[in-house]
């Protein structure tokens, strides 16, 4: 589903972000992204969604190589790559409703399919009959919902959530992996960048560890931090 | 692209030009100013055209033939003058008529007369029509050459003079055009540039899930368009009113002053304006996008 090359980032100014990355991430897999901040975590997954290109290496995603990819096929990619991030990035003047089925839309999906399809997705992170709430008169958690909901309705391959918790209580951090987990299960790649210690060494997933910009760890069952 | 997908962009660029209430305004008003200076100028240069037209056609050369030309001479000179290209109406006056007419003119003054003693100083004269307006100055020109001709006339001076005035008018109007379409272009882009700042965030999401460039650019365009469409239509508005008051009041109390009023060409004028207020428009949120929108 991903792979990566001998990928190396350098950004113009001369940081290097990223240097000789090999890895392959699986259908299904479920993915723990983990490093200490500006370590290269946000560069990876810029990478990704093609909002930068490596400086060396290759990248494939879903089967496409990043690297040839021409621009005007770029949206087609991220249709694949579900986004979700840290401070939600909702649209607080559209309901909840609206800021789901902004996703179909801008899509070009066929209009009379989208209230069922919101209300399924809606459904599915616990957030039926609340489509004409606006964001702000929700709590973090269910703010998050409301991204998962917007990130998932095209159904993509991958779900490249960004320190989804980051902003929640422990209680709501559970809820929201949950969710997570429950759309893992119904075969969407999950790659989740997050700081959350106790997530990670309890759900046992595979750990991918970056520090300075390399991989210097890829475990099946991994904790946070390297057990030895 | 799909016909619903339309429907969104209009609600889109609709919502865009109230959330940003008072820049609309202003991109409006400077737009139909800019598209009202350009029809105005039209107007007047069309109507200047007009006036020298139909001054020009009035226009004859008076050709006189030089003293010491033979009769039979003169009658074949109104023969060559008959052959000439542009030359419409050729009318002979043979110096006892033009003596006739200064009788008249002078009538009782005889005194003035009797300092003739007789004889007959007026030369012979051709009275020469051209059969368009533009061809009097080219006649007269060849005419001078012909040295058989003693002196020839036309309206030269006026003709010239309207001339001058409207390639003045031209120019100052071209000069106040290009500056009000960049004042007008620039604002429109500036519009469009804060509907994308207001919109950023939406924007970013439109690309992060997947919607194509031109999906997030059309929206901005229609906005653009409207802009400039709608001041097109205010100043269409403003002039047409105000040019069918002016042909109105001339009509009755100007008569002879005819105004340039066919349908067709005012058509042109207006119509010719509701597209320039839409290119000016485009231009504008082109520029925008590819300057601010990084899609």
């Amino acid at each position: 589903m991903i792979q990566l090359y001998n990928v190396s980032k350098v950004y113009p100014a001369g940081n290097r972000a990223l240097t000789d990355i090999n890895l392959k991430i699986e259908k299904g897999d479920f993915v723990f992204l983990v490093g200490a901040s500006g370590a290269g975590k946000s560069s990876f997954m810029k990478l990704l969604l093609r909002e930068e290109l490596p400086t060396r290496g290759q990248v494939f995603v879903a089967g496409k190589s990043l690297i040839r990819m021409k621009r005007r096929e770029v949206p087609y990619l991220r249709r694949n790559l579900g986004m979700v991030f840290q401070d939600f990035r909702l649209l607080n003047n559209y309901t909840v409703f609206d800021n789901v089925a902004f996703a179909l839309r801008v899509v070009e999906a066929p209009t009379r399919d989208i209230p069922k399809q919101v209300e399924e997705v809606l459904k599915l992170v616990g957030l039926q009959g609340k489509g004409q709430i606006l964001p702000e008169r929700l709590s973090g958690g269910e703010q998050q919902r409301v991204g998962i909901a917007r990130a998932i309705i095209n159904k993509p391959m991958i779900l490249l959530a960004d320190e989804p918790t980051g902003n929640l209580d422990t209680d709501t951090s559970w809820e929201i992996m949950k969710i997570l987990t429950e759309v893992n299960k119904r075969g969407t790649t999950v790659v989740m960048a997050t700081h959350a210690q106790d997530i990670v060494d309890k759900m046992r997933r595979r750990v991918l560890e970056i520090e300075n910009g390399r991989l210097i760890r890829d475990e099946k069952r991994g904790a946070y931090i390297h057990e030895e | 692209m799909k016909s619903r997908t339309f429907g969104y962009f209009f609600k889109q660029a609709i919502a865009s030009i109230q959330r940003n209430g008072w820049m609309s305004v202003a991109s409006v008003i400077t737009m139909g100013i800019c598209l009202m200076v350009l029809g105005s100028a039209l107007l007047v240069v069309l109507n200047t055209n007009k006036l020298v037209t139909s001054i020009e056609s009035d226009v004859e050369i008076m050709a006189y033939v030089d003293m010491g030309v033979s009769p039979t001479a003169t009658a074949e000179l109104g023969k060559r003058l008959s052959s000439l290209p542009g030359v419409a109406e050729v009318v002979f006056i043979p110096k006892q008529e033009a003596l006739q007419d200064l009788k008249q003119r002078f009538g009782s003054n005889e005194e003035l007369l009797g300092a003739l003693k007789g004889k007959n100083p007026l030369p012979d004269a051709y009275k020469i029509k051209a059969s368009e307006p533009q061809e009097v100055i080219l006649i007269a020109q060849e005419l001078e050459k012909w040295p058989d001709f003693e002196k020839v006339r036309y309206g030269k001076g006026v003709i010239e003079k309207l001339f001058s005035v409207t390639r003045w008018i031209k120019l100052v109007s071209v000069a106040l055009m290009s500056f009000l379409a960049i004042t007008a272009v620039f604002v429109i882009a500036t519009t469009i540039r804060l509907a994308m700042n207001a919109r950023r965030t939406e924007i970013e999401i439109m690309k992060m899930v997947g919607a194509t460039d031109w999906f997030i650019r059309w929206p901005f365009l229609i906005e653009g368009l409207f802009l400039g469409l709608i001041g097109a239509i205010v100043a269409v508005g403003a002039l047409s009113g105000s040019y069918l008051v002016l042909l109105n009041n001339l009509k009755t109390t100007l008569a002879f002053v005819s105004l340039v009023s066919d349908p067709q060409t005012l058509l042109y004028i207006f119509g010719g304006l509701l597209l320039t207020g839409l290119f000016f428009g485009t231009v504008g949120t082109v520029l925008s996008i590819y300057k601010f929108l990084d899609v």
